[in-house]
């Protein structure tokens, strides 16, 4: 005679320990937690069929559910053999991580070196690269020497662009004392006017 | 608290529980109640649940696969077989494990 299996899930001792079950591998790898717990709801399906169909009743007693459920074991137990979710998460970042620097080293060192014809934007786009490849640098990124070129051609780029801030600074300064002389002697020429002598009153 | 030989036990069961797994579908597929049934008779599994962790990893891994085949006692079963892959990660197992017990055994019986 074939059995009604879901009779065994329906007891509530077998619904409690699934409800358990699911609590207790809340902070498991996803995946890992969905196939155990169909697993372990299709396993009480047979554990409590094969019982029915060995004491010819559709209905499976209190003690075979609790038979069945001390073979399982303790839903902490089962839990513990799962692979928490937080590990699954964690080796994630780095893979990440060193795929970015795969591609950013190359793209950084190639912009840095742009940086280096551009005049005051460069200056700007050498910060940026200067920024990311020292923060690459400081993880485990990939390609760790064309990181560190980046960050030397980054500060050729900026000591150019301040030596070239500087001359054009200096430069200016020179231009405006130089032009302000015959401005002065322009003003001072009327002077001796302003001190002539008025003409006198007849 | 574990004894020390319950201590050794479960460290010795992490390494060789998942061919042990794989050693049980060698010959034929299994449905995961058969399949806890025949490791926790042999003491490999400390309980039956513990099974079900392991052949979700089994199966991300490609070392196992699922099917559904019909029941003559109920509704279809959920049948794990070995793939290519899991042949060749247990008839690697094997070849390593048999000189490695042996190393294990002759350094105990040195020791002795």
């Amino acid at each position: 005679m074939n059995t009604t299996p879901r009779n065994g899930l329906s007891h509530p001792l077998v619904a409690a320990y699934l409800n358990d079950l699911e609590r207790a591998l809340s902070s498991a790898d996803q995946q890992e937690r969905i196939d155990t717990i169909t697993a372990v709801r299709e396993h009480l399906t047979d554990a409590l069929a094969v019982d029915d169909a060995q004491g010819g009743n559709t209905e499976a007693t209190t003690e075979q559910v609790r038979a069945a459920l001390d073979e399982l074991g303790s839903v902490e137990q089962i839990a513990s053999a799962a692979t928490p979710a937080s590990a699954t998460v964690a080796l994630a970042p780095p893979a990440e991580q060193k795929q970015e620097g795969g591609w950013a080293a190359p793209a950084l060192l190639a912009t840095s070196i742009v940086s280096l014809v551009l005049p005051i934007f460069g200056a700007l786009l050498a910060i940026g690269c200067l920024v990311t490849a020292v923060v690459l640098l400081r993880g485990d990124a990939p390609r760790r020497g064309m990181l560190q070129a980046t960050v030397a051609v980054s500060i050729v780029t900026l000591l150019i662009t301040a030596v070239l801030l500087a001359g054009t600074l200096f430069f200016n300064i020179a231009t405006s004392t130089t032009s302000e002389g015959p401005v002065i002697s322009s003003n001072a020429a009327p002077a001796p006017s302003a001190f002539a002598p008025t003409p006198s009153q007849p | 608290m574990d004894s020390p030989a319950d201590a050794v036990l479960t460290q010795l069961r992490k390494g060789v529980l998942e061919y042990c797994v794989l050693a049980c579908l060698r010959e034929r597929p299994a449905y995961g109640l058969e399949l806890a049934t025949q490791l926790t008779d042999g003491r490999l599994l400390t309980s039956e649940g513990t099974l079900y962790p392991l052949l979700s990893r089994l199966r991300k891994q490609g070392l196992v696969e699922s099917t559904w085949q019909e029941s003559t006692s109920g509704p279809p079963r959920r049948y794990y077989q070995l793939t290519d892959h899991g042949t060749n990660a247990l008839a690697a197992f094997a070849q390593t494990w048999r000189p490695f017990s042996e190393d294990v055994s002759a350094i105990l019986e040195d020791s002795r």
